[in-house]
């Protein structure tokens, strides 16, 4: 039997709790940092490395550029507050938009600092938000 | 409201005294109507506001089937007797047209046509050419506009 892929639509970022409205695009990136750790005894040609700390961000892209949520975006990146974040499977039901969260056992959530805020307001082009939240703390 | 684009195109060219000065109430959407004979008697000059394929644009996250953003191109098709009439319309259109969309208002009793003005075009043409079946000189003025679902 095929296993179900899950579609990028089902696919989604929340920050407090919520999907991010009218998003396109978001992908989460997790970074194992290494060391090298080899020494004058370790043999052949090769280091050894050990993983000292983990990492991760997620970043995702919207349509959502209304002056409220603009605003609050400013406002998130000014404060630098630390903020829920995490990512989800959601459901497709008749008016939910895709953003009703499915509670997969992959979904992880951790808190995050919001650390890069673009906005490409391109002549007759729709206005594009990119954001992208460091994680501070474990994503679990 | 992408689907009407057309119709505010119709509603600028009719609301021009200028325009209508010189094509009359010859101002056709889609085609010409009636038989190829009819065609080839409809006097010069004249104008044909055509409907172009559309696409979709804008799709999110929160709907995977449909963006709120579509792409429509209107032509306008310009015919008439003498190179430098089908000059002298082509201009008058691609002006009138323009200070339409930019002033639009709609008059005391009218329909309120505003939701179908464009959030913007492209201007284009096509090549100025010659159809000797009827005869006459014809060019299509294009306008790729940006519009709300």
């Amino acid at each position: 039997m095929a296993l179900t892929k899950i579609k990028g639509q089902n696919f989604r970022v929340f920050i407090g709790g919520s999907a991010v409205p009218e998003a396109t695009n978001c992908s989460v990136q997790m970074t194992g940092n290494m060391e090298d750790a080899s020494t004058k005894d370790t043999e052949g040609d090769y280091t050894s490395e050990s993983m000292v700390s983990k990492s991760w961000q997620v970043q995702v892209d919207s349509y959502e550029a209304t002056a409220t949520a603009i605003k609050a975006l400013l406002t998130r990146f000014n404060g630098g507050a630390a903020v829920s974040v995490g990512f989800d499977q959601t459901e497709t039901t008749a008016g939910s938009q895709n953003r009703t969260a499915a509670q997969a056992d992959f979904a992880r959530t951790g808190q995050a600092l919001l650390t890069d805020v673009s906005i490409v307001a391109n002549n007759r082009a729709t206005i594009t938000v990119s954001t992208t939240y460091q994680g501070t703390g474990a994503l679990s | 409201m992408s689907l009407q684009t057309d119709r505010i195109f119709l509603e600028a060219l009719n609301a021009s005294l200028r325009i209508t000065a010189l094509v009359g109430d010859r101002i056709y959407p889609i085609a010409v109507p009636g038989s190829d004979e009819d065609v080839l008697n409809t006097p010069l000059p004249y104008l044909v506001v055509t409907f172009e394929p559309l696409t979709n644009l804008s799709e999110t996250k929160d709907n995977p089937y449909q963006g709120d953003e579509d792409r429509v191109t209107i032509g306008i098709e310009v015919a008439a007797e003498s190179p430098d009439d089908l000059t002298d319309l082509a201009e008058l259109v691609r002006s009138e047209v323009d200070t339409f969309m930019q002033t639009y208002t709609p008059a005391a009793g009218d329909e309120d046509l505003t939701s179908l003005i464009p959030l913007g075009y492209d201007f284009s043409t096509t090549e100025k050419t010659y159809d000797w079946l009827k005869p006459c000189y014809f060019m299509t003025l294009r306008y790729q506009c940006d519009t709300n679902v």
